[in-house]
């Protein structure tokens, strides 16, 4: 064994002993400040919220490809569905998510799957969860790491660690904007550190009066060489959702 | 004595009961191939199987904890200690970690299944795996060692030492990631171990966040597989009894399927109870598929012999007719000096009895160069599906006495009853009309 392996050991011995003692201390306060600061905006509680997305997957070497999906989401309960518009392959699919309990509906054989909440967009790089309601600090510790700038951007950064592994991303790295709170870059790792995608929030759209959903996300997957995927968000509409949108009826209806 | 006459008279037309026995020696061949080829593949699959994938007894298992259903065999040390308490501490029992996931080198990737092995205790691998390069102790004294087959080497462009990234979904949900050391490259004809891509029992439970005490499946291999079936019950009882939920698979396809199982994320059940349920199935069970597989090859083949016995039964009624045809004078004087009709009947059977005897024995005897001259001449690229019939490169074929002895008493049978009814048309012909030629 040579001096390279053993010191990848002794460092994976120390992180282990380690982890958990960082893991099991409580949230930092300053943390929290900030993580409740920017989920009161992007939870949009009290709204319903229809949008219009376009995810543009491109991939070195392959033709780009696209989805337009629909969300209707209604934070306060913890409800979202989303509605797959094209391409005609994906057309009629969709997602039904419920507290923690997400479903895939697939118009083929007219069945509904859970996915444990954790699944991508149409094989995209972008997590179903980030459509929904933020909830870091029920599922993560958090503790603040200092400001740093990313961009033209003085930034809070956060680290977040998971206090349960049923997430996407154990470990998440949060930069948040210090001039009006909102996130800006979000690096998601695995349980043993390594990078696996960033998200940056490129743009928001006001939603009411202290009130924000993004308009433009950039997803780079860091596994997959080249691969990122484009979010663009329209039609932003708060008009009240019918209950029944929110139920699997709907899905099986708008597939016929 | 009509033995002996009939013996006689069987070659008294030389070309004619050659060409039906070449018909017996072709049905004879074909029927000897297939047979051969079906018990060669199935004992070639069984002894792949249960080196690389099943064991004599294999257990698979889902556990439950707070309403979380999680694909393993939790808690197999108690479940090892069982299996030597109950079936006899000789038994070998071997846990493995089945992962899929996908492994990533230089901006490439491709999802692989990955079996976790725990080297002290099992090396199957080692007698199985043709390394082509590497060695077995690097594998074994490194815990982030990986051993690969050539056909994913060549895909990613990888050699020894270069190391690679693996990426997974966990049974939680959770993403994790690790690093492997590439210490062999193995081309292997086995088709069960042909495309392992071999891993540490616990580097696989830790990627996944697994339990140590948790594996995806226990291979047991007894002294003997006499009466597997009767101590399946026995482990089954046992079991029960240490607070296990255990169960028989269903069908063959639940026994193949629980082979080539994998970790998956949990799924939720709505009870409030902790379980730990285990699925115990047998070799056979494990084979069940296979058979239907090779029962279709052997009703082909059967279905090709029963053309060819058709061609027989056609040219032994025109045969016969043809015979009776040359030698009224001969069934004529038998009769007038006494011999009944029945024996003139049985004169002709035996006739044609003793040619497909003789042609069936040459059919073997040539059938049985054949399997020799494919199984040790004829060299195969293990590729694909082929290198399940394949022991060594070569085809596996294995004929069996009891099948020889079987297509011997078939061909014997049948050939009686379709010479009966010409013979029989020959043993009724008056004398009188026999000698004047005038039937």
């Amino acid at each position: 064994m040579n001096i390279k392996m053993r010191l990848t050991y002794l460092f994976i011995g120390l992180l282990i002993i380690i982890a958990p003692s960082f893991s099991q201390s409580e949230s930092d306060p300053e943390a929290i400040r900030i993580i409740e600061n920017f989920e009161s905006k992007l939870n949009l509680e009290g709204f319903d919220i229809t949008t219009l997305f376009t995810l543009v997957q491109k991939k070195e070497g392959e033709a780009d490809r696209v989805l337009r999906i629909r969300i209707y989401r209604r934070d306060l309960s913890e409800l979202f569905t989303i509605l797959f518009l094209y391409p005609n392959s994906e057309k009629g699919k969709g997602y039904l998510r419920q507290g923690d309990n997400l479903y895939l509906y697939l118009p083929t054989t007219g069945e509904f799957v859970y996915r444990n909440r954790k699944d991508d967009i149409g094989s995209s790089d972008v997590r179903t969860d980030i459509f929904g309601r933020l909830t870091n600090l029920e599922r993560f510790r958090a503790s603040y790491l200092g400001s740093v700038r990313v961009a033209e951007w003085d930034c809070h950064l956060i680290r977040l660690d998971a206090k349960i592994l049923d997430v996407t991303f154990p470990i998440q790295k949060w930069y948040v904007r210090k001039s009006d709170g909102l996130p800006v870059k979000v690096e998601n790792f695995s349980a043993s550190e390594t990078l696996l995608r960033t998200y940056y929030y490129i743009d928001y759209s006001r939603v009411g009066a202290n009130n924000y959903i993004f308009t433009k996300l950039l997803a780079v997957n860091h596994l997959e060489q080249g691969q990122k995927t484009f979010i663009t968000n329209e039609n932003v509409s708060t008009a009240r959702i019918d209950d029944s949108v929110f139920k699997q009826s709907f899905l099986e209806q708008q597939s016929r | 004595m009509y033995i002996s006459l009939a013996f006689k008279n069987a070659f008294r037309q030389k070309k004619r009961s050659f060409t039906l026995g070449i018909n017996y020696t072709v049905v004879t061949i074909v029927l000897l191939l297939v047979f051969a080829f079906s018990n060669g593949a199935r004992v070639n699959i069984a002894n792949n199987l249960i080196k690389t994938s099943a064991g004599h007894l294999t257990i698979t298992g889902q556990y439950v904890n707070e309403r979380k259903a999680y694909l393993g065999v939790k808690n197999f040390p108690l479940i090892t200690d069982i299996v030597h308490k109950t079936l006899g501490s000789d038994s070998l029992v071997l846990p493995r970690y089945i992962l899929s996931s996908s492994l990533y080198y230089k901006g490439i990737s491709k999802r692989l299944q990955f079996t976790g092995i725990d080297t002290a205790l099992d090396t199957s691998f080692n007698d199985q795996l043709v390394l082509e390069q590497g060695e077995w102790e690097d594998f074994s004294d490194n815990p982030n060692a990986i051993i690969i087959p050539r056909e994913i080497a060549d895909y990613f462009g990888l050699n020894l030492s270069d190391e690679v990234l693996i990426s997974t979904r966990t049974r939680f949900g959770a993403f994790n990631t690790g690093l492997l050391k590439i210490t062999g490259i193995h081309n292997t004809a086995n088709f069960f171990a042909g495309g392992v891509v071999l891993c540490h029992l616990d580097y696989l439970q830790k990627l996944d966040l697994a339990e140590s005490d948790t594996a995806i499946t226990l291979y047991i291999y007894l002294p003997t597989l006499a009466e597997l079936s009767v101590k399946r019950e026995k482990l089954i009882n046992a079991l029960a009894a240490a607070g296990f939920e255990v169960y028989k698979p269903q069908s063959n396809e639940e026994a193949i399927s629980a082979i080539t199982g994998s970790s998956a994320r949990y799924t939720i059940e709505e009870t409030d109870q902790n379980i730990i349920r285990l699925t115990v199935f047998t070799l056979d069970e494990a084979l069940g598929i296979v058979s239907t597989v090779l029962g279709a090859v052997n009703g082909f083949g059967i279905f090709i012999a029963a053309i060819l016995f058709f061609i027989i039964a056609v040219s032994i009624f025109i045969n016969l007719r043809m015979t009776i045809n040359e030698r009224l004078r001969e069934i004529g004087t038998m009769r007038t000096i006494g011999v009944e009709k029945y024996q003139v009947t049985l004169l002709f059977i035996l006739e044609n009895i003793i040619l497909a005897l003789l042609f069936t024995c040459i059919g073997l005897a040539l059938g049985l160069g054949i399997t020799a001259l494919l199984r040790f001449t004829v060299e195969l690229p293990p590729s694909g599906a082929l290198s399940l019939v394949l022991a060594d490169r070569h085809l596996a074929l294995l004929p069996n006495i009891c099948d020889m002895a079987a297509i011997l008493l078939a061909i014997t049978l049948l050939t009686a009853l379709f010479s009966y009814f010409p013979a029989r048309f020959g043993g009724k012909i008056r004398p009188v009309d026999a000698l004047n030629n005038v039937f």
